[in-house]
């Protein structure tokens, strides 16, 4: 009995294995001609990852690197998008910028989505009175407005990207924990979990196998979307002075540090809300695409 | 009705006593206490001053009992002292109080005039390029961030009109326009950004209320397009508005924060940032304690007219 359903199980794992390729591809192509916004919203996305990875061969010059007397230079020739307030490559600053958004932004993320979707769907499986501590507990980070809550967190935690990345992370895992709890509530109530425990499964396995991917459609729009967030809460807390120390080429650091000579030289401050925008657009375009595509009922839930 | 809001203010006592437990250990989070960070950054403290500091501060009794005095404090009007200028804690929340007050009512009010009016239009004319329109421009409010928003704002009338806000903040009763000057660019920003949610809300719940039967009856009595629309597409699509409209009160706080730094206001949110700046502990846990304590209150309220609106929510 036993072999037979791992013979089963081995067909089943080939057999998608096989058609992995292609069919990938297939999804991948059919979502672009259903949702073309979110197909665009992925090449950005795609194009700013190609950006932060590559920034060392991308970038024309070194992004900390200071020309002397070449403060404050208009856009074109040498600097296509100008140079900061002590001499410094706009465009490099914000290829490099790429990289401290994005990274941030994922590890935020998987901190956030990851303690949220455990929190989620454990609470869910096992109910009762851990159902309802966690969830007050959940309650309770919530009624602190996101942006307030992420400044306590720096406060508490110190200012510095690694500390940034823990606050965020912590911002994000309510929300997250009160929808996946909400979709594994109804996974829960299937027919196949009861025959799990049936068969003697223990509830880490249930949880794991049987839950958790039957939630990674709401997981990773949640995701997607929460990468745009963390984006601009990231950006935000440079600008206060609370992110990446200078020198470090942040997007938000960029704007904050050059605010006082934007009527001389626009474009110091121009371009870096342009790619904060662009990156955020495309997270949540995307997410939204997503969305529609996969879990119609998650509809509105932002 | 009252019974349900007799129930829901009761439930409020647990949820902010959490929040400030929370808050306070947060806020002791940090490696060493606050003297010894004050200690590191000024470097002028004696031995004996921090000792005096700590003794002042309480820090050195048993963390339940510091928690639990500020707690007792709070409910008798003593919020504590501010390490920094030396004032109750409370006087100058309630000092800066009015200027957060004025410019998340204002943001408000351009937000949801803005919304309401483009999210119906952009409902009705389901499809059309206008629609794309206030959907694309909806999607990129949510993405452009507040603090460049604002900056370009600044940018925009300085070179485009040779204005910028007054340096300098006057109180409304002191001189009005020049009040309402300094709080022109700062509520743009906020209500522009916090519009679009708004806007996506309002136009995604009266789509789904306008293929209702009800609404179809409505049109086939020969009802106006008017009455249709309003009396019974958007009385009914209000509800969930009204609940985004509690979650934006959360947005316009935490905006207020990076607004009033770029204006230079003398609100609650700058206040807040001075003191994470300054390291001003107790004075830094009593404003997020009251920012909190206004957002989970003000959802309370959403909570109620929600189920005045809606009486199957009341017997759920």
């Amino acid at each position: 009995m036993a072999t037979n359903r791992n013979d089963a199980a081995a067909v089943l794992a080939g057999l998608s294995r096989a058609h992995r390729g292609p069919a990938l591809f297939r999804q991948v192509w059919r979502f672009a001609r259903q949702k073309p916004l979110g197909a665009v919203a992925g090449l950005i996305i795609i194009a700013i990852v190609f950006t932060a990875v590559f920034a060392e061969v991308l970038a024309p010059h070194d992004p900390n690197l200071v020309y002397g007397g070449q403060r404050l230079v208009a856009p074109g020739g040498d600097f296509p998008l100008g140079t900061d307030q002590v001499g410094r490559d706009v465009l490099s600053r914000l290829i490099f910028g790429a990289r401290i958004s994005l990274w941030v932004g994922l590890v935020a993320v998987s901190i956030g989505t990851g303690m949220g979707s455990l929190v989620g769907i454990t609470t869910a499986y096992f109910g009762g009175r851990v159902d309802v501590v966690v969830q007050r507990f959940m309650d309770m980070l919530m009624a602190f407005p996101a942006l307030i809550l992420a400044l306590t967190m720096v406060a508490a935690l110190g200012s510095g990207l690694t500390q940034v990345m823990v606050a965020i992370g912590i911002v994000i895992t309510p929300g997250v924990s009160r929808i996946i709890r909400g979709a594994a509530l109804s996974v829960k109530s299937n027919q196949y979990i009861e025959a799990a425990q049936a068969m003697g499964a223990s509830n880490g396995r249930i949880l794991l196998s049987h839950i958790l991917p039957n939630v990674t459609a709401p997981i990773i729009v949640i995701a997607t979307v929460g990468l745009g967030g963390a984006i601009i809460t990231e950006a935000s807390l440079s600008f206060l002075g609370l992110g990446a120390p200078p020198p470090t080429a942040s997007w938000g650091g960029m704007v904050a540090s050059n605010r006082q000579f934007m009527v001389v030289a626009p474009w110091v401050v121009f371009f870096p809300g342009i790619a904060i925008s662009l990156a955020v657009m495309g997270f949540n375009l995307l997410g939204d695409a997503l969305r529609d595509v996969w879990d119609p009922r998650l509809r509105g839930s932002r | 009705m009252q019974q349900y809001i007799l129930r829901r203010v009761l439930m409020l006592f647990p949820v902010l006593l959490g929040v400030s437990f929370t808050v306070f250990v947060l806020l002791r989070l940090l490696p060493g206490d606050v003297v010894t960070i004050m200690r590191g950054e000024t470097g002028n403290l004696t031995d004996e001053q921090a000792e005096a500091l700590r003794t002042e501060l309480g820090l050195n009794k048993p963390f339940i009992l510091q928690y639990g005095e500020w707690v007792w404090g709070i409910l008798r009007g003593d919020w504590g002292v501010s390490v920094w200028s030396r004032r109750p804690v409370l006087d100058e929340m309630l000092r800066r109080l009015p200027v957060s007050a004025e410019l998340a009512l204002l943001a408000l009010i351009i937000s949801l005039s803005l919304a309401i009016p483009i999210g119906v239009i952009a409902a009705v004319r389901q499809d059309t390029p206008l629609d794309y329109l206030v959907r694309v421009v909806s999607v990129f409010g949510l993405s452009v961030p507040g603090f460049w928003l604002a900056t370009m704002a600044i940018l925009f009338t300085a070179i485009q009109f040779q204005w910028v806000p007054p340096l300098k903040y006057t109180a409304f009763v002191d001189n009005p326009w020049l009040n309402l000057q300094s709080f022109l660019l700062p509520a743009f920003a906020i209500g522009i950004q916090s519009s679009a949610s708004v806007m996506r809300m309002t136009r995604t719940t009266l789509l789904e209320v306008l293929r209702q039967d009800y609404v179809r009856t409505a049109w086939a009595k020969g009802l106006t397009e008017r009455a249709v629309i309003v009396r019974h597409g958007l009385k009914n699509a209000m509800i969930p508005v009204v609940t985004i409209v509690g979650n934006q009160v959360g947005f316009l706080l935490g905006g207020s924060v990076i607004m009033e730094q770029i204006f230079t206001l003398p609100g609650l949110g700058r206040l807040t940032l001075e003191s994470i700046y300054q390291r001003d502990y107790p004075q830094l846990q009593g404003n997020i304690l009251f920012i909190a304590t206004v957002f989970v209150t003000v959802n309370l309220i959403v909570d109620i007219s929600y189920a005045w609106l809606d009486p199957r929510i009341r017997f759920r």
